[in-house]
């Protein structure tokens, strides 16, 4: 069994060739890919960059009039206050391997850290916090 | 046994074209498929989601055409090993993804449909390389004698 092995050259001349056909591409989308996430702390994550993962469960930490006001769509209200009773709700909904988002109002809020802390300790995992909160995410709002 | 190969070739061929022309008009969506396979830095999956189905494209046009036959086969033999890998990986660690290899027309399956389709598409281009090694058709290639 002989197996034909191509030229470097020419094996590394298709990605090149490709590579032209991408770029132009580039420019036609509309939708086009990002390459530079803002930089944020360790265990936050850009509002751009959260709203591009598919598979998300996403907490509102912030109060309950808030909440009502306006939230992610699909983001389920968990906080100091009703902890105990929307805990179990969380849990039922997140399976493991699904990245939790917790956000609160703005980047001063500490409440979202709160609760991320109290997530992880509780084997949920990963979990990550909104840089720039609401504020952040009504922003990047398409 | 020939039209066989030509048969592999052509639908292989015809497979990689319409992959990449799909993944090629979204390159957005593709990224977020690539983000949830949670493996690259977020700058690579813009990169991998700009240029990879671009060259999935040129490689299904290249076999449709017979250009760069053996070259083209080789980049899909990488292409569905990394693929194979990516969905074992995702699978091991439990990820509930889409697989997106076909775009948005491929969001429904399993992990083992999207490993098996993986692996005959990979052994597909195998058996076309193998018949183009013991075909008498002399190639610019260099010939390495297999087990």
């Amino acid at each position: 069994m002989r197996i034909p092995f191509p030229t470097l050259s020419s094996f590394a001349g298709l990605l090149l060739l490709a590579a032209m056909v991408a770029v132009p591409n580039f420019y036609l989308q509309e939708r086009r890919p990002q390459f530079l996430a803002p930089a944020v702390p360790q265990g936050e994550i850009a509002a751009a960059q959260a709203r591009m993962l598919p598979q998300a469960l996403w907490i509102d930490a912030r109060s309950f009039a808030d909440y009502n006001q306006g939230h992610m769509p699909g983001a389920l209200l968990l906080n100091e206050d009703n902890w105990d009773e929307s805990l179990p709700q969380v849990l039922q909904q997140w399976k493991p391997g699904v990245p939790v988002i917790v956000y609160c109002s703005s980047v001063s809020c500490e409440a979202s850290h709160e609760i991320a802390k109290r997530l992880m300790a509780g084997s949920v995992k990963p979990v990550f916090v909104l840089h720039g909160g609401w504020e952040a995410l009504q922003k990047e709002a398409p | 046994m020939k039209m066989a190969g030509e048969g592999l070739r052509l639908v292989l061929g015809l497979l990689f074209l319409w992959a990449g022309v799909v993944k090629m008009k979204d390159p957005y969506g593709f990224q977020e498929h690539l983000l949830a396979y949670q493996l690259l830095p977020f700058a690579l999956t813009g990169v991998v989601a700009l240029f990879l189905p671009a060259l999935e494209a040129l490689l299904g046009l290249a076999l449709i055409l017979r250009r760069w036959e053996i070259e083209s086969l080789w980049w899909i033999l990488v292409l569905t090993g990394g693929f194979a890998f990516g969905l074992g990986s995702a699978w091991i660690r439990g990820l509930n993804i889409e697989c997106g290899c076909f775009g948005a027309a491929d969001l429904s399956g399993t992990y083992a449909w999207w490993l098996f389709r993986d692996l005959a598409l990979f052994a597909a281009a195998w058996l076309r390389l193998r018949q183009l090694g013991d075909s008498p058709v002399r190639h610019k290639t260099r010939l390495v004698n297999g087990a």
